[in-house]
């Protein structure tokens, strides 16, 4: 919500600037996303949690900024005085349900004119967001956001014999509403009506037919209170969410109607010299006073403080929560959000400042092992071991990749609705994404990858791995096998399924349910890579084999390190082969690098691509005393 | 020639340990749960606009895959029949219906945690997780406690830490366990109280290794996975 600093000021004495209004705010609850500079207004951009609907306003902010600071609301301004006019015009309110709209308030308002709003108001209400259309519409806008009550104006002439029946509507019962769109409503949302027609939808928007225009000459200006819930249900419905159901579902001040109507009813007739009818105002449901039973003993032990019963009551006495004995009583705008004392507490907390409470620390206390944990993250560190490389991927499939896989779609849960094709579907299998991952990355030398993540069938979920390989060689496989203690059944890869991924290579694979592997784990290594990411480029790496003969006691991760140094092009630097043998003289060996070269400009060329290579021969050559073997 | 493991593997275990250390149990449950458990339990009503901040990939036959390791964390003790005092850590896979970005996915790894006790206040929350934040971000760091609302918790908290930068940016939701959560699990919330948090560890793990864009994660993509 846009809130305008210069607006706020009007009401309390804020000593602060922006800046640091916005800071202490977002400590005290209210978070600012931004500070904008907009005409003459400095424009606060608030995020207002959803039980705070008493903040959705100037009025409510004030309010928050005055508890914060130890401030007096100047609420002389807020005083209203209207001169009441004779006006031989009624209303006559029908309300079917007290449940429904619990207060309706309301004026007659003769002999307007249809007008530009003054520039003051039209500046604020861009301040929040408001486009200015006319004198009318403009001052219900402004009221509502000063103020927080949702107003509304029809046309007095257009609605047949002053019937304003208050309802919930039938399902399929149309109403137009003022964005021209005729919408067909549900079962229980709110409707005004009179003998020929449904007018209106309260507490969301007007409706076409009592709509002001340039010819209104009599309005009725309404402020009501409607039932939050029916407002929340009809407004998403009808997918159509306005300021006015905003604030509704979030909560309107039962005691706030009257102020909202008076006001807008003093700017109207100062703007256009109008003529204003009596105050209409019925409460069919009156709401009980809240108040909560609080003690200090049990808001200290929740907040881990020592508060004294009277620094308590202080601090309520700011948010003008009064306490006798140890009742709270809540300010009916409040009501939304205080319920129990736990609230209380917070707000004890809000005014204290929650960065001000205690640290503790917990004592030492024995944890249970979780054996299901440390099973998969341990086959993780074997596979590692093994040279095998994790990967994640998305729990979604899509309908193509079930069929193309073989897997039926009647067997897998699928989504209500999904965002895109490929997350129509949860997975029934690790191969799904293993071979897309495959598919994703032709230019590896070799391909040794593995996931352990959840899969899905209609009724179950259960932890998989699947391990994936490239190649003709059972090797890599067997190894699995053998270290995860599991028989040896590997799967190759479908013709079909690898042609329609273009993976021009044999690949293998093996799908083991985690709860089908008997392995004995204890452990897992706590080691964390030290890197720093490196953007990959869109372009295919270009990818070159060196192989050095090299003194046997030289760390094959220097050579790495030397290489990866010669040139920012060089992205990874894979050591694939290692091993001393005589053949390369006396303590000598062989070590072997997959070299990843990438631009993020641009693919590497040959001719690039060979310059870099050469580099690092020399530097290599040179360094270690080492040679190229070729 | 050894193999790699996701950045992401690396970091949980890491991080987990913090709260290991400090007595909290490691516990998992499912990713596919019910309505009940994901917003009923946790005082999240159908007809409140909270429940507008979460959204959710329901399934066909009306469960729906959880939004966040809360609510498998309220499972597992209401379904076990848990007594306190307890502390328990959850991590797992959770799920929102929101169009994805360089910091959004659909699926992403959270890491709830709780303790249950007679006396644990505020002050064991604020200071566990000042603690967490320095473990992940470095004993200089500056943090700070922010009021919020999560409806499972009265107080509601949210926690910033000071980025490079200079500019606060949100790490985590906590606050005291709800009455009403409590009582859903079968606790008596006269006898006990309970903290917790839910933070969302992909950008934790994006923090440590540089990563800008969460995407990358998902991809399967050797360039990445090879780096770490």
């Amino acid at each position: 919500m846009r809130i305008s600093y210069e607006w706020l000021k009007e009401f309390v004495d804020i000593k602060k600037s922006p800046a640091e209004l916005a800071d202490d705010l977002s400590l005290f609850g209210h978070e600012v996303d931004s500070i904008k500079k907009q005409d003459d207004n400095t424009i606060l951009d608030f995020e207002i949690t959803p039980n705070r609907g008493d903040c959705l306003s100037i009025l409510g902010m004030v309010r928050e900024v005055a508890a914060l600071y130890e401030l007096k609301v100047k609420s002389e301004k807020l005083k209203v005085k209207i001169k009441n006019g004779k006006i031989d015009k009624n209303i006559n309110i029908k309300i079917a349900d007290p449940k429904i709209c619990p207060r309706f308030t309301a004026r007659i308002i003769d002999n307007i004119k249809i007008q530009e709003s003054p520039k003051w108001m039209q500046e604020r209400l861009k301040s929040y967001g408001f486009r200015p259309i006319n004198n009318i519409v403009d001052i219900t806008n402004y009221v509502m956001v000063a103020t927080g009550q949702p107003l509304h104006a029809f046309d007095y002439d257009k609605i047949k014999a002053g019937l304003m029946n208050v309802r919930l509507s039938k399902k399929g019962e149309e109403v137009t509403t003022l964005d021209g769109k005729n919408r067909i409503l549900p079962e229980n949302a709110i409707i005004i009506e009179d003998s020929e027609k449904i007018y209106d939808l309260p507490g969301i928007m007007g409706g076409i037919k009592s709509e002001v225009d340039e010819k209104t000459k009599t309005i009725v200006l309404q402020g009501a209170i409607f039932d939050p819930v029916l407002i929340r249900l009809a407004s998403k419905y009808l997918n159509h969410m306005t300021d006015a159901s905003y604030r509704y579902e979030r909560g309107v001040d039962f005691e706030g109607t009257v102020q909202g109507v008076n006001m807008a009813a003093e700017l109207i007739i100062e703007t256009c010299k109008a003529t204003c009818g009596d105050l209409i105002d019925i409460i069919s449901l009156k709401e009980k006073e809240i108040k909560i039973a609080f003690e200090t003993s049990k808001i200290n032990r929740l907040l881990g403080t020592n508060f004294s019963e009277q620094e308590i009551k202080n601090y309520l006495y700011r948010f003008g929560i009064a306490c006798y004995d140890n009742i709270a009583t809540i300010p009916t705008y409040r009501r939304f959000d205080l319920k129990i004392w736990q609230d209380i507490a917070e707000e004890v907390a809000r005014i204290f400042g929650y960065n001000n409470l205690g640290k503790s620390n917990f004592d030492p206390a024995e944890t249970t092992p979780n054996k299901d944990y440390i099973k998969r993250e341990y086959i993780k560190d074997k596979l590692k071991e093994i040279g095998f490389t994790e990967i994640y991927s998305y729990s979604f499939t899509d309908e193509k990749s079930l069929q193309q896989f073989g897997f039926s779609k009647n067997d897998v849960p699928e989504i209500e609705k999904p965002i895109s094709p490929e997350t129509q579907y949860l997975r029934p299998s690790l191969i799904i994404p293993l071979l897309k991952a495959a598919a994703k990355n032709p230019w590896a030398p070799e391909i040794n990858i593995f996931e352990i993540e959840k899969v899905f069938s209609k009724d179950k979920e259960w932890w998989e791995l699947g391990v994936l390989t490239s190649g003709n060689s059972d090797v890599m496989l067997k190894k699995v096998c053998d270290i995860l203690n599991v028989p040896f059944k590997i799967n190759d890869a479908d013709k079909n399924i690898l042609e329609a991924y273009k993976i021009r290579r044999p690949i293998k694979y093996l799908i083991l349910k985690i709860g089908d592997i008997n392995i004995d784990s204890h452990d897992y290594s706590l080691e964390i890579s030290e890197n720093k990411y490196r953007p990959i480029s869109r372009f295919a790496p270009t990818i070159r084999d060196l192989a050095f003969i090299i003194d046997a006691t030289i760390d094959s991760q220097d050579v790495e390190k030397t290489i990866l140094e010669a040139s920012n092009v060089i992205l990874l630097v894979e050591l694939f082969d290692e091993f001393v043998s005589d053949k390369f003289g006396q303590n000598k060996k062989n070590l072997a690098y997959h070299i990843w070269l990438q631009d993020l400009e641009k693919p590497v060329d040959d001719q690039k691509a060979n310059k870099i290579i050469e580099n690092i021969i020399k530097k290599i050559e040179d360094k270690f005393n080492a040679k190229l073997r070729s | 020639m050894k193999g790699h493991l996701h950045p992401l593997t690396q970091f949980m275990r890491q991080t987990l340990k913090y709260f290991t250390d400090r007595g909290f149990s490691i516990a998992e449950g499912d990713q596919i749960d019910s309505e009940w458990w994901n917003f009923d339990a946790l005082n999240v009503p159908a007809t409140h606009p909270s429940r507008d901040v979460q959204d959710t990939f329901w399934l066909k036959d009306k469960r729906l895959l959880r939004t966040q390791t809360t609510t498998t964390e309220a499972h597992l003790i209401g379904d076990n029949n848990l007594k306190p005092p307890f502390r328990l850590v959850v991590p797992g896979r959770c799920f929102r219906h929101e169009a994805t970005d360089a910091t959004h996915d659909y699926n992403f790894y959270q890491l709830d945690g709780i303790a249950v006790d007679k006396n644990i206040g505020m002050d064991y929350l604020i200071g566990i997780l000042d603690g967490y934040m320095k473990s992940l971000f470095g004993n200089d760091i500056q943090i700070r406690f922010r009021p919020h609302l999560f409806p499972f918790v009265e107080p509601g908290l949210e926690v910033d830490v000071k980025m490079p930068n200079g500019k606060w940016r949100e790490m985590l939701g906590a606050g005291m366990a709800h009455p009403v959560v409590l009582k859903n699990i079968g606790i008596n919330p006269e006898k006990w109280q309970g903290i917790m948090w839910g933070p969302g560890v992909d950008r934790y793990m994006m923090y440590k290794f540089g990563l800008d864009d969460i995407r990358v994660s998902n991809s399967g993509d050797l360039r990445f996975l090879k780096q770490f």
